[in-house]
């Protein structure tokens, strides 16, 4: 489990670190593909990355991909480490505990009147994949678009998020269409 | 007998012309306290203002002490908010400076800024502003856009330097460069390697080519290695270059431009960038190694041998910053070669890692320590470390001004003795009478804090995490280091007995940051009560603060001087105690 802060690394350098391998394994795929004459140069560099860090092997594992996420109505946002998830549903969970539940800490001193009013709140975002609630998660993409969470592979979802939003499910109506089911692959853009 | 006073009173302009050689805020400070006379005239004559921490005043103090100033730099945030601790939204915003400066300081021409939120509107008000505006240095910025570097680019007709160091930036456009109007040749230094998206290679060009006098230019990741080729051949008079990406197919042509257009550099003396490096291109810089000053290749995710072989040949090597890949083997080819070597910052290729993945162990920075006479500024990420190894550095390098030692896992110990690294750091501060700057880890007692409270005098800034046992050891550092300027601690069990036992000594500081310590409501509200002229803030997400007991501890906790008083822009999280 990763302590918030430690070790003392700008989010900047470990976001750089965490696009450089995988930068590094699509230029690998293309490498590879292309003319023989490189196919030495493409296995040297293989070679040279099995020997290299895990990362890699281990697809981003145990690096960090912070991304902010802002929620509607309030107005400080937050950051998420994406790679601290491997499913759709435990970022969904975090960003719940996140947004309408008190952090961990050994003293808890809300009173019930405070507890009741973060009580309703946390009703309203229990079912943020689910498309049924008061509100909806969605991303923007690299080409800036608006998409709904849920609908790509979570390794494409990784690969091409850059911020999160939880959107008020009323001005989502803009985005692509929910399908049932996690199979269609489709990508819509917004209307 | 009348003594005639003439002798000793100058005119003011002889006065302002001396003091116009003087350039140390510290001394120009000096000669205000001399006499009214001199205070007004310093206070005239002043034009450039370091602030470092914006909620210590405010920008109308400033303007009625200086009305004359041309060049500003101003820091918002706590350092720690780099690694995620201050929650966003906390403050450190740059309008309102930005916005009385417009009427006070309508000559402005540098703005250097560390850790402010700067949005467009900011970034459109100053170009548009201030005429004679020259110089845009943001370090560790947020909340702009390319837009509002569209609005710099626009409009600064006279603009020598653009200097983006890692800030976030959202990217709308890549064209956001060709706003530079032809017409703008002053431009000498442009730094944009933290932008994340692409830039229009051809505004790039256009904006190298006609830029004579620029001798600094630092490219993103999205520029292609070929690109280099050209932009160098345009700029051969450039000293500091960072690339974009290194990586590209072999190609001979390509490698025959590259080493063609990098020969023909004679100025150069400062490399960067190197993301992604494909090592086969490397030998293309061999032949400019030799002059070069400054490396950081801390992006760099090449091995140990092809590393050995780019730096070995850098005779001239002053500053390196570079991945943990070179590990100890790496450091001792270093310590051999690059005898000028003062800065090295050695970084950790896989912070979360769960294995160590690199033979980077304390016997590097030793072997550093022992080769290069110069070196007193370090940065070192490790796994394990010993008290011998601190004791021998220490005494290899009594001339250590920073020291910064990264243990990775919280609390290990001395991996010899198993003892804390107590006795090292302690060696460290004994011997190294310099040092201004050092941050700790490791498994330390709070005899590491009587060690530093007692031997380190000229310490200003100290980082701890996850050390001491007790209040004692923050008390010993409270009541010692004298010149203590900034004192950061998280996860450390101290609490209210060492603050309130210290509180004058917190008026000496520009600032405490204590996160989950053992830090009580209660004992806020009594330091807020004591020092006035200190704003106390508690930065805690939960939940509105009034019902808190006295007893609960607080989350985070801000401790500055401030002649302004408790600020107005605090967000919810955010309580100033008075």
């Amino acid at each position: 489990s990763q302590v918030v802060g430690w070790p003392p690394i700008r989010t900047y350098r470990i976001n750089s670190l965490v696009n450089q391998s995988k930068n590094s394994s699509v230029e690998e795929d293309k490498m590879v593909v292309e003319n023989s004459k490189n196919k030495e140069i493409a296995k040297k560099k293989t070679d040279d990355r099995k020997n290299n860090d895990t990362p890699l092997k281990k697809d981003h594992l145990g690096k960090s991909l912070f991304v902010k996420v802002n929620m509607d109505g309030i107005p400080i946002g937050r950051k998420v480490d994406l790679n601290a998830h491997a499913c759709y549903e435990t970022l969904a969970q975090t960003l719940e505990d996140m947004f309408y539940r008190p952090t961990t800490t050994t003293t808890n001193f809300l009173r019930s009147s405070e507890e009741k009013e973060y009580g309703v709140e946390a009703k309203k975002v229990s079912k943020l994949l689910g498309g049924s609630s008061e509100f909806v998660l969605t991303y923007e993409d690299k080409d800036g678009d608006w998409m709904l969470v849920g609908d790509v592979p979570w390794g494409m979802f990784l690969n091409t998020v850059k911020r999160l939003r939880i959107m008020r499910t009323s001005e989502a109506n803009g985005l692509a269409p929910r399908y049932d089911g996690n199979n269609d692959r489709q990508r819509n853009k917004p209307i | 007998m009348r003594f005639s006073l003439m002798a000793f009173s100058f005119p003011q302009e002889v006065l302002e012309h001396i003091f116009s050689f003087v350039q140390l805020d510290e001394d120009r400070n000096t000669i205000s306290l001399v006499c009214k006379a001199w205070y007004e005239i310093d206070r005239w004559s002043r034009r450039k203002a370091f602030i470092g921490n914006c909620y210590a005043l405010s920008p109308r103090i400033l303007i009625s002490r200086f009305p004359e100033l041309r060049s500003i730099s101003l820091k918002g945030k706590p350092h720690f908010a780099d690694f995620n601790l201050v929650p966003e939204g906390w403050g450190g915003f740059l309008y309102p400076w930005i916005s009385t400066m417009v009427e006070a300081y309508p000559w402005l021409e540098e703005l250097r800024l560390k850790r402010m939120v700067v949005t467009d509107e900011c970034l459109e008000l100053i170009s548009k502003s201030f005429k004679n505006f020259k110089v845009l240095v943001l370090t560790c910025c947020e909340g702009f856009s390319t837009d509002g570097l569209a609005a710099i680019a626009a409009n600064c007709r006279n603009l020598r330097e653009l200097d983006l160091r890692e800030c976030e930036v959202d990217d709308r456009s890549s064209h956001w460069l060709s706003h530079f109007s032809e017409s703008c040749t002053s431009l000498a230094s442009l730094n944009i390697a933290c932008l994340g998206g692409e830039v229009s290679l051809s505004a790039l060009e256009r904006v190298v080519v006609q830029s004579t006098n620029l001798t600094t230019l630092r490219l993103n990741r999205s520029v292609p290695l070929d690109k280099i080729s050209s932009l160098l051949s345009r700029a051969p008079q450039l000293v500091d270059l960072g690339t974009g990406t290194f990586y590209a197919d072999i190609h001979p042509e390509v490698y025959s431009n590259l080493a063609g257009a990098f020969g023909g550099c004679k100025e150069l003396k400062s490399l960067s960038g190197f993301w992604e490096v494909f090592p086969g291109y490397l030998p293309v810089v061999y032949s400019i190694c030799t002059r070069v000053t400054s490396l950081n290749l801390s992006y760099a995710t090449i091995q140990s041998p092809d590393l050995i072989k780019l730096i070995s040949q850098c005779k001239n090597l002053q500053q390196l910053w570079v991945l943990d890949y070179i590990e100890d083997s790496g450091l001792d080819a270093i310590a051999a070669s690059c005898k000028d070597l003062k800065e090295l910052r050695v970084f950790p290729s896989d912070p979360h890692g769960l294995e160590q993945n690199v033979s980077l162990t304390e016997k590097g920075l030793v072997s550093i320590s022992e080769g290069c006479p110069k070196l007193h500024s370090v940065l070192y990420f490790c796994h394990q470390m010993s008290n011998a190894a601190l004791c021998t550095i220490a005494r290899n390098r009594p001339n250590m001004t920073r020291f910064r030692l990264c243990i990775i896992e919280p609390h290990t110990p001395d991996y010899l003795t198993s003892q804390p690294l107590d006795d090292g750091f302690g060696a460290i501060v004994k011997h190294c009478k310099d040092l201004q700057r050092l941050s700790l880890s490791g498994l330390l007692t709070d005899r590491v804090f009587e060690y530093i409270g007692a031997h380190a005098m000229k310490l200003e800034m100290l980082s701890v995490a996850f050390a001491g046992d007790s209040d004692l050891g923050l008390h010993h550092v409270l009541s010692g280091c004298q010149n203590l300027r900034k004192l950061e601690i998280m996860d450390c069990p101290f609490g209210d007995k060492a603050l309130l036992a210290n509180v004058a000594k917190l008026e000496t500081m520009r600032s405490l940051w204590m996160s989950s310590c053992s830090v009580s409501f209660g004992a806020c509200k009594l330091l807020a009560r004591k020092m006035p002229r200190l704003n106390v803030e508690v930065v805690d997400e939960r939940g509105p603060k009034d019902s808190w007991p006295d007893d609960s501890l607080v989350e985070r906790l801000y401790i500055y001087r401030s002649v302004a008083g408790p600020r107005f822009d605090m967000p919810g999280f955010v309580l100033t105690i008075s």
